[in-house]
């Protein structure tokens, strides 16, 4: 036992340091970290995959986090590529100033609710009421007699930002909502309480979930692109200073035809069929 | 002609002097090692209170009293009130305690004085299963289970105080079950048997000898049982419902200091980092004030 | 005989707390067993992860990681673990010293996971970026390691106090040093129960989940080297499940935890065990 321990434990430590010794090879050069929007997420895993087919030998790593988290990784360079699925704040400009953005999506924010809830409209100004608080009921906008249970994104989430600003018109939410930390999470919760509502991008609603129509449009990728449908943003990638090396190569994979394919495959809608008359995540009625 | 080659007695000196330094050495890098929790809590503490006692000291005493939690406010600097917070995991930590500590203590009897031999081996390597467990696995479980059960049953919105007291208690009982076993197993025998001796039974010598003689063993696995509740984040963050908010029932949301600083850190950055990590010295208070209080009980003695 | 049957009801209730914990237990496992057994299979255990969204896919990425970061706090913490216990045991007397290492290990196994995750992120990830590559394993495995010592710091000390002192004596008394008695007579004969000590120190670090969220990265990548980003099992489960509700994963994930960590407590109890009764015939 005794003459063993020291000969198990030099082989451990040999194997430890050949192991981290492989750091020194697999350099920063070839290693590619994104991180931020959950929304994005998917869609730059998707991506990464594809990017690495491509081009071997590169290593794509994406993790989530929010889209303000992955602009602060971006900022402290923690991160090659932020995501964003809400515009760059001031005090983000003025906390990180060579950011630069790149458009590479417009995705739209689907309002769901459960699958057995009765309302399948809601006008701009109801949700607005909902989400700040001020309509508690479902029987006030043409549902059951049901107290409404709001799901809410964290705060440095994009997709809440867009809420915030195109809905709520900068207004503030109501407190009696409870907070999931994600995508997935708000959609799993609303799909198991009947009397939930939520927002989460329109790429991963899916059968769980029912998408409601807005002011009469039902979000669609023909009415994100042509913005009949309100309530829609950019997804951005975020590089701290003009995109180089392997960012610029995975931004420039991502705008290439191919890039929006997968994109388009998603349901994100692509920069190129964004109609002309809309250019920006502006408020509507 | 006097040879100045070392003789016997000079070189075994010699060799005593440098096995004397080699002896020596291992004891200071020994030492070193021993040193090294003291250095931990040191860069903690050092680390923690840099980047969340300027903010602490600058927002003051509002920090701690106002409701008011809006972060990424972007017309205010910010708001930043964690009452709700503080209240979230004081009242999620007593639940679980006042649910955890009577079976956690009964539990404690039993396998102490009570349960024969088989059952105490299969109960004992269970009650260190269940400090096996991961919190996230609590947490799944409670998410998964309680918190649909609790919506079905109780309305709302499932994730609230009661799913985390349910999570909880189960969570500080092998802590309170194995503390409390030992505590009572180390009473004296003879307290024991001069009880017995004395026409007393076995309850009645449990109630009235043994647990108030172990009592502050007992009182010190049930203050270490709260601060493991009140600095649980997995499974609070999944089962609370993070709102932050004063719940209003049992069947509310809440959120807690360790949850919103879990949930929120991934993208704080400036102030609202600093914040945070403000309230992560709130939160390491408590657990000194817990530490403290553990440490007295358990040194106190009741002597007949 | 009016005594007796009195004593029925409380002696009821005790047996009632322990089966109730039992079945507490029992019910917790077997749930997740139950749904997550099925879903092991060889290619769970050595496939890729999938794709956002789609099920199907494997961990094998996210057991690497967890190894990794395992291996890397156990690597940092148990010499400084055994060595501050030898230290303790054998070097000196009760002096104040004493007081405020033990005062110390104690306080560090009380800080809440999440605070520690907060210096690991402050220290590790930002502060020390250069060495540990930010988000990484060795930045997970590190502020591990301030878990696992004391943990392992305690049950060590334990271990050693409970060599009889004649066996020390005994070789100090034939000539042999300090260090030698240690190495040759007190270490061999602690061993065992400083492994064991070690093991619940990586049963513990298999099984965090807040210091790691916020310093290992959270990548599914398969780690090319211990600077890279990466996703132990433990955030696997929670990531999965908050994220795209993957229960499926979810549980198999769970299952394969639960599983670990049944018998690092199995061989845990098992070596105790044999250890107390070996100790018993010295």
């Amino acid at each position: 036992m005794k003459k063993l321990l020291p000969i198990v434990l030099v082989s451990l430590l040999v194997a430890l340091a050949a192991f981290g010794a492989g750091c020194t090879s697999s350099t920063n050069s070839t290693k590619l970290q994104l991180a931020g929007s959950t929304t994005v997420q998917p869609h730059a895993e998707a991506l990464a995959k594809a990017f690495q087919v491509n081009n071997s030998g590169a290593q794509v790593y994406v993790q989530g986090g929010g889209s303000s988290a992955g602009v602060a990784a971006v900022g402290t360079g923690t991160a090659d590529i932020g995501m964003s699925s809400a515009n760059l704040s001031q005090s983000q400009l003025s906390q990180y100033p060579n950011l630069k953005v790149v458009p590479i999506a417009v995705d739209g924010i689907a309002i769901i609710v459960n699958p057995q809830n009765t309302v399948n409209n809601l006008t701009l100004s109801q949700t607005r009421d909902i989400f700040t608080g001020i309509v508690t009921n479902w029987n006030q906008v043409g549902g059951s007699n049901a107290k409404i249970n709001v799901v809410n994104r964290e705060e440095g989430s994009g997709t809440r930002d867009g809420i915030q600003k195109i809905v709520l018109k900068d207004g503030n939410f109501g407190s009696g909502g409870i907070t999931q930390s994600s995508t997935g999470a708000i959609r799993s919760y609303v799909a198991g309480d009947p009397n939930a509502i939520g927002y989460i991008s329109f790429a991963e609603v899916d059968n769980s979930v029912k998408a409601l129509g807005i002011n009469g449009v039902a979000p669609t990728y023909d009415s994100i692109a042509n913005a009949t449908y309100p309530i829609q943003r950019d997804l951005l990638f975020v590089t701290n200073g003009d995109p180089s090396g392997n960012a610029k190569a995975f931004i420039d994979f991502t705008l290439s035809p191919a890039g929006q394919a997968i994109l388009k495959a998603d349901k994100e809608v692509s920069i190129s069929d964004v109609s002309a008359s809309k250019v920006t995540t502006s408020a509507a009625k | 002609m006097i040879s100045i080659k070392p003789n016997s007695a000079e070189r075994s000196l010699r060799r005593s002097a440098t096995r004397d330094i080699r002896e020596r050495t291992i004891a200071l890098l020994l030492l070193l090692c021993g040193i090294s929790s003291v250095c931990a809590i040191f860069l903690i503490i050092t680390f923690i209170f840099a980047e969340g006692l300027p903010f602490l000291v600058q927002a003051g005493p509002s920090f701690l009293i106002s409701s008011v939690w809006r972060p990424t406010d972007s017309f205010s600097a910010g708001l930043w009130g964690i009452f709700p917070i503080i209240v979230g995991s004081l009242i999620v930590t007593v639940g679980a305690v006042a649910i955890g500590t009577p079976l956690g203590v009964a539990c404690a009897v039993f396998l102490a004085e009570i349960a024969p031999g088989p059952v105490r081996r299969v109960l004992v390597p269970s009650v260190n299963a269940l400090a096996g467990v991961p919190s996230v696995v609590y947490g799944f479980f409670g998410l998964l289970v309680i918190v649909p059960w609790i919506r079905g049953q109780f309305g709302g919105f499932g994730t609230s105080v009661f799913a985390a007291w349910l999570i909880l208690f189960i969570m500080i009982l092998p802590t309170i079950i194995s503390i409390s076993t030992d505590s009572i197993r180390a009473v004296p025998r003879e307290y024991k048997e001069g009880s017995l001796a004395m026409g007393a039974t076995r309850w009645q010598t449990i109630r009235s000898v043994l647990v108030p003689a172990a009592s502050s063993g007992i009182i010190a696995s049930v203050i270490l049982g709260m601060g493991r509740a009140i600095g649980e984040t997995m499974a609070v963050l999944m089962v609370a419902g993070n709102s932050v908010t004063i719940p209003d029932s049992i069947f509310a949301p809440t959120s807690t200091l360790t949850a919103q600083i879990a949930l929120e850190m991934g993208y704080a950055t400036g102030a609202h980092r600093e914040a945070l990590f403000a309230m992560g010295i709130v939160l390491f208070a408590f657990i000194m004030i817990l530490t403290g209080l553990a440490n007295l009980a358990s040194r106190r003695r009741i002597t007949y | 005989m009016e005594a007796k049957r009195r004593e029925l009801v409380p002696l009821a209730l005790l047996w009632g707390a322990g089966i109730a914990t039992l079945v507490i237990l029992i019910v917790i496992l077997a749930y997740i067993l139950a749904n997550g057994l099925p879903v092991i299979s060889w290619h769970f255990l050595t496939g890729e992860p999938a794709l956002w969204g789609q099920t199907g896919g494997g961990i094998y990425s996210t057991i690497v990681a967890t190894l990794a970061v395992t291996a890397v706090s156990l690597l940092v913490a148990a010499p400084l673990s055994v060595g501050g216990a030898i230290y303790l045991n054998e070097y000196t007397k009760e002096t104040p010293l004493r007081k405020i290492i033990r005062q110390a290990a104690e306080i560090l196994a009380g800080i809440p996971s999440i605070i520690i995750g907060l210096f690991g992120f402050l220290f590790f990830v930002i502060y020390l970026a250069p060495l540990t590559g930010g988000w990484s394993m060795i930045s997970g495995g590190l502020t591990l390691a301030f878990m696992v010592l004391p943990i392992s710091l305690r049950t060590s000390e334990e271990a050693l106090k409970t060599v009889p002192a004649e066996l020390r004596e005994g070789s100090l008394g034939i000539g042999a040093t300090k260090w030698q008695s240690i190495t040759t007579v007190v270490l061999p004969t602690a061993l065992p129960g400083i492994i064991t000590g070690l093991i619940l120190g990586v049963g513990r670090a298999v099984g965090e989940t807040a210091a790691i969220l916020l310093t290992a990265g959270g990548s599914l990548n398969l780690i090319q080297s211990l600077r890279d980003p990466g996703r132990p099992m433990t955030l696997n489960i929670y990531d999965v499940l908050t994220e795209y509700r993957d229960t499926t994963t979810a549980y198999g994930t769970a299952a394969v935890l639960i599983i670990a960590i049944l018998a690092i407590t199995l061989i845990t109890d098992v070596l105790m065990n044999n250890y107390t009764k070996k100790l018993k015939g010295l």
